[in-house]
């Protein structure tokens, strides 16, 4: 009976881990985004984005840019990046907690072309 | 005269189809194991952000808070509709378990073994950050219950397996419901003991408790049965004082008398300083503390820094603050028995500040995070083709005003150490008749200490999992 429940057990979790494929988007290796400055502090602080097509900065597009934290419970902040030219966007975030952040960064480009990609998480120390 | 209990929700307008309908805990399951399959598919194959999968953010915000709250202002209901049982009920329809759960087993010190196991995976793997891990972690607890109870007979994975179960069992000792016997006359002359036994195709109570014997929600899952089993419907789901038993000394059916037995106090010591360890992982000072550790150690290993972590909080700790009470309490009483035996008896009396740390942290992030789940909801919906974009994503306001969270936590330390005060002065008037306020003393000192502790945790800018600077 053991040996009969372990496969049992063995096969259900294979096939869970077997649908275990992705359902979010696919990352578009197209654009490049860096922050000027990894934000450290709490406290209100203004980033930059810079963003690249290929090698050409990205003007003329909609940015969009959530904080939120790496664990559950803490509510966003979701915030339109003002554009400054040359590829760089802009934007006031306020790092309310200590601990682990993310930014998220939503991109409509002018031709109307949808991207999301999340940032590396950095500290708030 | 007999005495009737003044409430018995069984008899609530409402409420008494629980009695009497044979499915009630089926319709009571059915539910959570459908969100339990959505939290598995979500946490397998969704976003891997935490605040964007409903696996993380129903787990770690909403459960927890929510079965604290449960705990406290009814009962065990989580037990009641655990989604684990779902399969293991339905498997058991087809195969019946053969095996009797080893004798050796028959205690809590598995229990023990993987709660602590669950806390230190919780912290080195940080279980509160992974929706794919969490999603494991529930298909561990349905292949758990699933093979264990279709292997042997009673309901071992509750009594003597389930972290869970043990954390929700141990909380309910303070809730103000518990299912007891309605007139304990007209057991006396039952001869059937179709409470235990079961009757028909009803089970009895499978975790070995006798109704007219049971003492308290110890080991009780409130699964039902032994109210769908008893043929007088005499049993009920009865109010009575939160903690009364756990001033009670009888033997409990199943269990025995706790104060004799150690891997209840164990139990109880990795609960209640668990609580406050599970806190102190929240914290800045405790980088700090592993900063301080390296440095001495000159070892980065983050298992390494955990474990010795771990062992001050869970064994250097409370070894010393107990132990050093149980010795003042034997030199002033005057009380001959060994230092273990001493503590047992006293260790019941920690459960109430363990479940109140337990509850300001759970409910600090159920407020907090309440409305968290609306952008995880919308996401869902939105792929299900549903449109609900009038659905707020961001500038979600805590469940209450922030100002009332801190007092609430502050006042649920004070009531356990109040609860604890009471309990443990209780334990020294049974076994010391000379001396007794100083006797003691050595144990209100420890709760002082452990209420301290736990008001300054609470009071500290918390980092890593949400709680606003200041």
């Amino acid at each position: 009976m053991f040996l009969r429940y372990g496969q049992l057990i063995l096969l259900s979790l294979l096939f869970v881990s077997l649908i275990g494929c992705s359902r979010t988007p696919s990352d578009d290796p197209r654009l490049t985004m860096s922050l000027e400055q990894t934000p450290s502090t709490i406290g209100v602080q203004t980033i930059v984005l810079v963003i690249n097509d290929g090698t050409t900065p990205l003007d003329n597009a909609k940015v969009q840019i959530e904080a939120t934290m790496t664990h559950a419970g803490m509510p966003s902040q979701i915030v339109q990046m003002q554009a400054l030219g040359a590829g760089n966007y802009q934007a006031s975030i306020d790092f309310s907690m200590l601990g682990e952040w993310v930014l998220i960064v939503n991109v409509t480009e002018a031709n109307g072309a949808v991207m999301q990609r999340t940032l590396p998480s950095f500290n708030i120390q | 005269m007999q005495q009737i209990p003044a409430i018995d929700l069984l008899k609530l307008p409402g409420l008494r189809w629980l009695g009497r309908w044979r499915y009630a805990r089926f319709a009571l399951q059915l539910p959570l194991f459908c969100l339990a399959l959505l939290m598995v598919w979500d946490g397998l194959t969704g976003a891997q952000l935490a605040p964007k999968n409903s696996a993380t953010v129903i787990v770690w915000v909403h459960y927890r808070g929510f079965l604290m709250l449960a705990l406290l202002v009814v009962g065990n209901l989580f037990c009641m509709a655990c989604p684990f049982m779902l399969p293991r009920n339905l498997a058991r329809r087809i195969i019946k378990p053969r095996f009797k759960w080893p004798t050796w087993l028959r205690n809590k010190w598995l229990a023990v073994g993987l709660l602590v196991l669950f806390f230190f995976a919780y912290e080195r793997f940080d279980l509160w950050a992974s929706p794919w891990w969490t999603a494991m972690l529930i298909v561990s607890y349905f292949a758990a219950a699933l093979l264990i109870d279709s292997s042997f007979q009673g309901a071992p994975f509750c009594k003597y397996v389930c972290p869970l179960g043990q954390f929700n069992m141990l909380s309910s000792t303070l809730s103000p419901i518990e299912v007891a016997v309605r007139q304990p006359q007209r057991c006396q002359t039952c001869e059937t003991k179709d409470c235990i036994v079961g009757r028909d195709d009803q089970p009895g109570c499978e975790l070995w408790l006798f109704q007219p014997k049971k003492v308290g929600n110890l080991d009780c899952t409130m699964c039902l049965d032994c109210i769908h089993a008893c043929p007088h419907d005499n049993i009920g789901l009865l109010a009575r004082v939160p903690g009364q038993e756990l001033i009670s000394l009888q033997p409990r059916s199943g269990i025995g008398k706790i104060e004799e037995r150690s891997d209840f106090s164990v139990l109880m010591l990795v609960f209640t300083w668990g609580a406050l360890l599970n806190a102190f992982g929240m914290i800045s000072p405790v980088y700090t503390f592993y900063n301080w550790l390296t440095t001495q150690f000159a070892i980065t290993s983050e298992t390494f820094l955990l474990s010795v972590v771990f062992i001050l909080a869970l064994v250097i700790e409370p070894v010393v603050l107990l132990g050093g009470a149980a010795w003042l309490f034997r030199r002033i009483s005057g009380h001959n028995e060994r230092l273990i035996a001493i503590i047992n008896r006293f260790m019941k009396g920690f459960l109430p500040i363990g479940i109140a740390m337990w509850t300001a942290h759970y409910a600090f992030h159920f407020i907090i995070g309440f409305w968290t789940i609306l952008p995880v909801l919308r996401s869902l919906l939105a792929e299900a083709g549903i449109n609900f974009s009038w659905m707020p994503v961001t500038g979600l306001s805590p469940l209450v005003p922030q100002a009332m969270i801190y007092p609430f936590q502050m006042g649920m330390i004070l009531l356990g150490s109040v609860l604890s005060a009471v309990i443990t002065w209780q334990t020294t008037t049974t076994m010391s008749k000379q001396r007794q306020h100083w006797a003691w003393l050595p144990w209100a000192l420890v709760i002082v200490a452990m209420a301290g502790s736990a008001m300054w945790l609470l009071s500290q800018p918390m980092d890593m999992r949400g709680i606003l600077e200041g």
